[in-house]
């Protein structure tokens, strides 16, 4: 603003000046010429240091061109002697040290600036490197996350397949035993239904022999569920008596044989009446016509260990007693060969 | 002496019997005040181009008036203030260029520590040391 003042208040001043000088100048160009030592200015004195301040916070380099500017217009002035064109080149010079000192902001800032550009592009260049790192890392990751999947997964499957293995042969194991005892119990059973058959054929032969025999002495044998048995009944026992008459007794040849062949152990008599009688004598009677039978059979060889006798009573008829056929069958002794 | 006369005396004559018009000084103002008038450096430097437009106005109106060593300066000073204000632009929008590049500059390494903290957790995960293989093995 100050220089816009001066320029609008200079003019007339400066013309009104440079007529005066412009007059004189012709009468004293030579003498000006011959004594042409500058004269000693507060102006030129002032700048000249401001200029010294400014290119030591400044490098010349920086601005070379406004540097060189600066100093010829310095050195115009220095040898200038016109008023006017001193005030001007005052000017001139100041303008150009603005110059120069944002000449010199510039190149510092281009400076720093291609500094920055080449960190902006390292960091670029470092942005990129991590970028493909952090991929190549996520990659690894994944690979890596996959490789434990697969690996548990197969680890599993060999598991199961290992287990699976395992049962089978475990089940394997126990289908042969299980087949083995089978086997075996069929074998087992096998021999004993050929032993049984065996058995059976020999004592179906005798026992057709045997139930001939009996047939002829009046004696019947019968299968039961409880073993077979042998009733000695009508003919045996007279009403009230318990003992059998001597030559019946050798009639129980036949029962004996039946008895040694039979595979049964145990050999029970029992005794029964019919229901004439009180019952307690009907039962002390049975048991009687039971011993009666035993002593016949031990008489004629048997073994008496083998053979247990017991007296039923009234208890147990095979038949009516209101008939005396029926009585007389009621009258008996039945020989169990149990199983 | 000799030296002198040649060298001084057609300056004297020149500077002070007949200047003629500045026309080159006046076209040299001219042409680097159109060049300054823009809007990058109306923004950054507009007292510089207004000296320069009040410069070549008074320069003209001097010229006008033929009073030709004035309009000269005027020129001159107007060229001065157009080439200040130019500088002084360029100046000011390599500054902004630089803040903002060095806020560029902060953001991406901000970035790269960021990325680089990211990757981190991951680098135990390496396969040369399979611990749970191991372990997975013995209990089997």
């Amino acid at each position: 603003m100050t220089f816009v003042r001066t320029i609008h208040a200079r003019p007339p001043v400066i013309a009104k000046r440079l007529a005066r000088i412009s007059g004189a100048i012709f009468t004293s160009a030579i003498l000006l010429t011959a004594c042409a030592t500058p004269t000693r200015d507060l102006g030129l004195q002032r700048l000249s240091e401001q200029w010294e301040r400014e290119q030591r916070d400044a490098d010349r380099a920086l601005a070379p061109a406004a540097a060189l500017q600066v100093d010829s217009l310095l050195a115009r002035w220095r040898i200038s002697t016109a008023k006017a064109e001193r005030a001007q080149l005052e000017y001139l010079v100041g303008q150009r040290i603005a110059i120069f000192r944002a000449s010199a902001e510039l190149s510092r800032q281009i400076a720093v600036l291609q500094a920055l550009d080449s960190e902006v592009a390292q960091l670029k260049q470092r942005q990129s490197e991590i970028a493909l790192e952090n991929a190549h890392l996520e990659a690894e990751k994944l690979r890596l996350r996959n490789l434990a999947e697969q690996e548990a997964t197969e680890r599993a499957q060999a598991e199961v397949e290992s287990l699976l293995a395992d049962r089978d042969a475990q089940i394997l194991a126990r289908d042969l035993a299980v087949r083995e005892a089978e086997l075996a119990r069929e074998l087992a059973e096998a021999q004993t239904r050929k032993a049984e058959l065996a058995e059976r054929e020999a004592a179906l032969r005798g026992e057709q022999v045997d139930a001939l025999k009996l047939e002829l002495k009046g004696l019947r044998a019968q299968s039961t569920p409880r073993g077979q048995v042998i009733v000695l009944s009508e003919k045996f026992f007279a009403p009230g008596q318990a003992t059998l008459a001597p030559s019946i007794a050798k009639d129980l040849q036949p029962l004996l044989d039946i008895i040694n062949r039979s595979a049964s152990t145990r050999v029970s008599i029992e005794g029964h009446t019919d229901s004439k009688g009180s019952t307690a004598g009907n039962e002390k009677l049975s048991l009687q016509r039971a011993n009666s039978v035993k002593a016949a059979l031990v008489e004629l060889g048997a073994y008496a260990a083998r053979i247990s006798t017991s007296g039923k009573g009234e208890s147990a008829p095979i038949a009516s007693n209101e008939t005396a056929l029926g009585r007389a069958q009621n009258r008996r002794v039945e020989v169990w060969l149990e199983r | 002496m000799k030296v002198f006369v040649v060298f001084f005396l057609p300056l004297l004559f020149l500077g002070c019997a007949s200047t003629p018009p500045p026309s080159a000084e006046l076209e040299s103002a001219r042409s680097a005040l159109s060049s300054a008038q823009n809007e990058q450096i109306t923004r950054h430097a507009p007292v510089e181009l207004r000296l320069a437009r009040d410069a070549l106005a008074a320069a003209n109106e001097l010229a006008n008036n033929r009073k030709f060593e004035q309009a000269k300066a005027q020129a001159e000073r107007s060229q001065a203030y157009s080439e200040l204000a130019q500088v002084k632009s360029e100046a000011a929008i390599a500054r902004a260029t630089v803040a903002e590049r060095t806020a560029e500059v902060e953001a991406r390494k901000r970035a790269i520590d960021a990325a680089s903290n990211v990757a981190l957790p991951a680098l135990p995960m390496r396969p040369s040391e399979p611990p749970s293989n191991e372990a997975s093995e013995e209990t089997r």
